[in-house]
């Protein structure tokens, strides 16, 4: 049989009601070690709402900023921001102005600021647009490319993925890509 | 004509912890079942074995080999991005526009009002069912994980883990 201690960690102890009232009971506890977070805000505007299911996807982010606006981490990350302009955005929002009037005059320019790990992760809002303008351009042209007929494909296998068999499967080889084989015969051609 | 350097034709499988590397004979990216299903059928005809992963969130060897057919249902540069920034990126769930492998589909319901069957596309990620389930305000899974890099294929592995 369970001891008392087994008995505490009983599975339906571990659901989210329960796990988030012990967070807001006991959370200060960690006051002493951690003192630059906001733990009203923690409570009040992250955690409490979730309980209530009053979930509302800015409040539970301006609460987040605002649990750990005054670490030294957060303040670190803030100042690497290159931007006077977003930086003015982050803290209005902060202080409680709207999303949408926050940047409704001067739109929200992450992708444009060049902190490595943000330049990175939006790298894939670069790809899209790149990827976008690239199929409008050759929307026309790539139409028949990628059937077997052409010369530079044969080496690809060509598998198609609808009924009526006009549609290929994107694949790439150990050696050669079908992106790099469609631009290779988009030369030839 | 295009000069293309043998290395930057390979598309080598890196797992998203980053501890497996493979290098697969052919990486496909189908969109549709009837894909997936030819696939299967050019690798009987041409003696490959089929490896299928979505976002690679595996720390064992399960997704993919070297010189053998390799099927990622998440295009190659979302995989190999991390962490993925789609959770920042504004957008919504929209199955009128999703491929194939990406549905969502409610069926009958087993408990009326509790519980019902879904048939979820095995490309579906996390943060794209997570959309879904926000925009429905009605339906969600019992278990899930706090994660946006991962599909629902390999979901239902993780809960199968816990």
């Amino acid at each position: 049989m369970g001891s008392p201690s087994q008995s505490s960690l009983r599975s339906e102890l571990l659901e989210r009601t329960h796990i988030l009232k012990e967070i807001l009971s006991h959370v200060e506890e960690y006051s002493n070690e951690f003192d630059k977070i906001d733990y009203p805000s923690l409570k009040n505007e992250v955690l409490k709402p979730v309980l209530a299911e009053v979930f509302d996807p800015e409040t539970q982010i301006r609460g987040f900023l605002k649990t750990f606006r005054h670490t030294l981490v957060y303040k670190a990350a803030f100042s690497k921001i290159d931007n006077q302009q977003l930086r003015e955005q982050i803290d209005a929002f902060i202080d409680g102005k709207g999303a949408k009037d926050v940047t409704r005059e001067a739109g929200f320019h992450v992708a444009s600021h060049k902190s490595p790990p943000v330049h990175h992760h939006f790298s894939l809002l670069s790809e899209l647009k790149k990827l976008v303008l690239s199929a409008i351009e050759l929307k026309e042209a790539v139409k028949d490319v990628l059937h077997p007929k052409h010369k530079h494909v044969r080496d690809l296998p060509v598998v198609f993925e609808d009924v009526s068999d006009t549609r290929v499967v994107e694949v790439s080889a150990d050696t050669i890509r079908s992106s790099l084989a469609i631009a290779n015969t988009l030369l030839v051609l | 004509m295009l000069i293309v350097p043998p290395h930057l034709g390979e598309v080598p499988f890196e797992n998203w912890g980053q501890t497996v590397k493979h290098l697969p004979k052919f990486t496909f990216l189908p969109t549709t079942v009837r894909g997936v299903q030819n696939i299967v059928l050019f690798a009987i005809a041409n003696n490959y074995r089929v490896r299928c992963a979505g976002y690679r969130h595996s720390w064992s060897p399960i997704f993919s080999q070297d010189n053998e057919i390799f099927i990622s249902f998440v295009n190659l540069h979302t995989v190999t991005t991390l962490p993925d920034p789609m959770s920042l990126i504004p957008g919504e769930y929209n199955p009128a526009t999703v491929p194939d492998l990406k549905t969502i589909e409610l069926k009958e319901e087993t408990v009326p009002g509790t519980k019902r069957l879904c048939r979820v596309g095995v490309a579906v990620t996390n943060e794209e069912f997570r959309r879904w389930s926000v925009a429905g305000k009605a339906w969600a899974f019992p278990a899930d994980v706090i994660l946006v890099e991962v599909s629902r294929s390999e979901h239902k592995l993780t809960i199968y883990a816990i």
